[in-house]
């Protein structure tokens, strides 16, 4: 419930309030916490071209208070970065403030889990990764206590296409002379990976499908450390993020092989997509909200137009862009069959693995 | 490629020291190190509130500022916090982070002695000369540092994680059998948690919270804390603290030979800190056992030498700044809180990585400089401060443990916002108590817990990589070379023992004494 979260909070603030010495708090912990609400109902944005006065009918009057967004990674992280960048053009589009709860654990099935057991009365959304969401689902060990009907999607906001990425000292120079090499020596090629069925070990998966072989997965913690697996030689290729892989890309320490996503990325315009070079692998990680299930069609339908309003304020997208991701809006129905998508991934991968 | 990146010609650039020590000295970025390494400190106090923690709730206040003061701020809360949280740990042995365990080894019993303010002073002096020790080899061998330590991957880690585990026969109290109880027990705690490999539940009782493991505040807090709350409760911790007067400094006689463990402490604290992947948490317990095993007087650790004060403190501090140097010279984020750290250059789109000294000199070298700053601010602040926190424990006990009873508690709920690490405090002050009744030492527990979590990801990577096989081991040459030194290590200590018992055996029985098993037991210790 997010009379509790809230209370949650409190309590965490109230740690701070003791910490922080009530001065700096007081002087400035006040605007931390409203700060980005404040601006958002000015009289003379929004609400004109908002809902139409149908819906507002309809939405009995929805929303009269803050919608609590549910980040499920702790405080700090490239989630929570978006979340804070957006803050002002969310909370402006949905014409109330917006406030943030951090349920961090589990590679963000803690979280999940409270978006899925909070009211469905739409103040309680979730702002959720996928592939993810879908390996907590369908992979039984998850223990994840919940399924696709516990949860609506409303709208996917932004993604993040990876890389296919090897050290710069490494001797293949294009994507086919890595899956030509990965063909002949089933299991010779590491590649670090973020996870059990993370987007890292779906496109291994999905490499060694198409090649008929494999690749040897190690799991590690994140991208900090694959990345330092990558570059130390202990990883050969790794599957990741501009926000990984751009920076190493320019210091001239790690070469891009491909991108695997329907077009080429304007971080690295130069690197080929895997679908030019003859190989259907698409992967990345990819940012939406979802909501409890039973929360009204109406409530969905004004959070996903509040999400694709904001998605076309051109200095959101500049905002985002610099974040590294890229904007892509797809509506409740859209959603909804991207992951599907994910799921027979997920489960294809599954299957494969037992 | 820059050449500081590629290691070559590492020469330490003073001129742009010095000119970021100049911009740190500015008033508005000096008001900023002295506010974080205060807030900080305020924090570290706090039981439960670690480092990530604290930064990531004041994070959002520092988007306030621009990138460089921000980063300012935050990094001087990063180093206060490193620093208060020993205060806890040497008053009232609740230790204010994990990484500050250590600090009741010794200090504790230092207030127990009524000369907690020694401990305190240690604290803050060992603190500033490890963060100055730190922030000099940032700067003189960071870069190519943090290239060779890319080289350390989970074989090599596993290596030098067996070598550690040798420690827990430094940390062993009165009898050895005890303590491999203790350290088994610590193992089987950091079982807890996701298999890394196969991503099976284990031991979680269907909390997900517990999937990534027990965390190590609240277990910390309980077997340290709590059940020392408990043993005074009970009156078998008997203070002298009455007897304390207010700043009672360390003598310069004192002090001086405590130098040479700062030194040592410092070295192994920042070369820990730049290796990817072995946590905060190491030095602090690899400065303590090494102390321990120089010392020439090793049974006054654990009852009150100030070297296994201010060698860890010094570790501690070290590791806070080398933690940085991956982040800033390769783009890595070398522990949880460089990570939030990161965050907040990528929320000023900057995105630290090889070029950052190169392309962003005006926003590195101040923060450099501010550490500088920050480490001076944090003993001008709590040097003063000494007498002040020492009289704290003279507040009566029934007031003092139980207003730290309730700070505990809500320092482990605000660990994830859950419950179930309020029962984790709770249950593990009840098993520390246990075990002290039953006389295990804690500390190779505590040593185990930390490292086994690492010893495991590292040993299933390491066998990720090979495909299963252990060969890898011996392949490369770290590990061959851990290995070998593992090998030799426990082959000579286990002859020195057998040659020892050999002798008292003879000895005893040319002496007629007859009780020669009882002369072999104390002989162990």
């Amino acid at each position: 419930m997010s009379k509790n979260r809230r209370v949650k909070r409190h309590a965490s603030r109230m740690l701070v309030a003791l910490a922080a010495f009530a001065l700096v708090l007081t002087a400035c912990g006040g605007d931390e916490a409203t700060a980005p609400d404040e601006p958002a109902p000015e009289p003379d944005a929004p609400p004109a071209e908002a809902p139409d006065a149908e819906e507002g009918d309809e939405t009995d009057g929805y929303p009269s208070q803050p919608i609590t967004f549910i980040i499920p990674f702790p405080a700090g992280g490239g989630v929570d970065a978006q979340m804070q960048r957006q803050l002002d053009v969310l909370s402006r589009e949905l014409g109330v403030p917006v406030e943030v709860d951090y349920v961090p654990g589990a590679g963000s099935q803690v979280g999940a889990v409270a978006v899925v057991r909070s009211a469905p009365d739409g103040y309680t959304i979730g702002m959720l990764s996928s592939p993810h969401l879908q390996s907590i689902y369908v992979n039984p060990d998850r223990q994840a206590g919940f399924e696709k009907d516990d949860f609506i999607p409303i709208a996917l906001h932004t993604f993040d296409p990876h890389f296919v990425a090897v050290r710069a000292d490494s001797p293949w120079q294009t994507l086919e002379e890595l899956m030509d090499h990965i063909s002949d020596n089933p299991g010779e090629v590491v590649t670090a990976s973020q996870g059990i069925l993370s987007p890292q070990h779906l496109t291994a998966v999905r490499i060694g499908v198409l090649t008929g072989s494999s690749l040897r997965v190690v799991q590690y913690d994140g991208g900090g450390e694959a990345t330092a697996a990558l570059l130390g030689g202990h990883s050969d290729v790794n599957f990741d993020g501009a926000g990984n892989i751009v920076p190493q890309v320019e210091a001239g320490e790690v070469r891009a092989l491909a991108v695997l996503s329907d077009s080429r990325s304007h971080r690295l315009p130069d690197v080929p997509t895997a679908e030019e070079q003859g190989y259907p692998i698409y992967g990345e990680a990819s940012r939406g909200y979802v909501a409890p299930a039973g929360t009204p069609d109406e409530v969905i339908q004004y959070i996903a137009d509040a999400v694709r309003r904001m998605t076309e304020d051109p200095e959101h997208q500049e905002s985002m862009s610099e974040l590294g991701v890229q904007i892509r809006f797809l509506g409740p129905a859209e959603y909804r069959a991207y992951m599907d998508d994910y799921e027979e991934a997920v489960e294809a991968a599954l299957a494969l693995l037992e | 490629v820059p050449r500081a990146v590629r290691g070559e010609g590492a020469a330490v650039p003073v001129a742009e020291l010095l000119q970021g020590l100049w911009a740190a000295l500015q008033p508005e970025y000096l008001w900023l190190a002295f506010a974080g390494a205060a807030v900080g400190t305020a924090v570290g106090v706090i039981p439960g509130l670690g480092p990530p923690g604290a930064i990531a709730i004041l994070l959002p206040l520092s988007f306030q500022f621009p990138l460089t003061p921000a980063i300012i701020f935050l990094a001087a809360i990063y180093y206060g916090v490193m620093f208060g949280g020993s205060i806890t740990s040497i008053l009232i042995n609740v230790p204010g982070e994990p990484t500050c365990t250590v600090a009741c080894f010794d200090g504790y019993p230092l207030t127990l002695q009524g000369r907690g303010g020694v401990a305190l002073a240690l604290n803050a002096l060992g603190s500033m000369f490890g963060g100055f020790v730190g922030i000099f080899l940032l700067v003189a061998i960071g870069p190519p540092l943090a290239r060779w330590a890319l080289n350390i991957g989970p074989p090599e880690l596993f290596a030098l994680l067996l070598l550690a585990f040798l420690l827990v026969a430094v940390l062993a109290g009165e009898r050895a059998s005890k303590a491999i109880l203790s350290a088994l027990f610590g193992l089987l705690l950091s079982l807890v948690g996701t298999d890394p490999t196969i991503g099976l539940p284990r031991f979680t009782f269907g909390q997900p919270v517990l999937f990534d493991g027990l965390a190590l505040a609240p277990v910390f807090m309980g077997i340290f804390g709590l059940s020392e709350i408990m043993r005074v409760a009970e009156g078998s911790t008997v203070t002298s603290a009455r007897s304390m007067k207010v700043g009672s400094f360390p003598k310069l006689r004192e002090l001086l030979p405590t130098v040479p463990a700062m030194v040592r402490g410092s070295g192994i604290g920042f070369v820990t800190g730049v290796i990817p992947g072995m946590g905060a948490l190491a030095p602090t317990f690899l400065s303590y056992a090494t102390e321990k095993k120089l010392s020439k007087t090793p049974e006054l650790f654990g009852k009150g030498a100030l070297n296994g004060v201010a060698g860890p403190e010094a570790a501690n501090n070290s590791a806070a700044i080398s933690a940085f140097i991956p982040m800033l010279t390769l783009g890595i984020p070398g522990s949880a809180t460089v990570a939030i750290l990161m965050g907040a250059f990528i929320f000023h789109g900057v995105t630290p990585g090889p070029f950052l000294f190169q392309n962003h000199p005006d926003i590195v070298w101040p923060i450099i400089g501010s550490m500088i700053v920050g480490n001076i601010a944090l003993v001008i602040l709590n040097l003063p401060m000494v007498g002040i926190w020492a009289r704290v424990i003279n507040i009566p006990k029934r007031y003092l443990l139980s207003g730290v009873m309730a700070l505990m508690v809500v320092g482990a709920y605000s660990i994830g916002n859950t419950m179930v690490n309020v029962w984790v405090l709770l249950v593990f002050g009840v098993v520390g108590y246990g075990l002290q009744k039953a006389d295990i030492p804690l500390a190779p527990l505590a040593l185990t817990f930390i490292l086994g979590t690492y010893a495991e990801e590292s040993l299933r990577r390491t066998l990720e990589m090979s495909g299963g096989t252990y060969a890898i081991l011996w392949e490369r040459p770290i590990p061959r070379a851990g290995l070998i030194l593992f090998a030799v290590l426990v082959a000579s200590s286990v002859v020195l023992r057998v040659r020892a018992l050999l002798v008292r055996r003879s000895t005893s029985r040319n002496g007629e004494s007859g009780s020669s098993e009882q002369n072999v037991a104390e002989r162990r210790d």
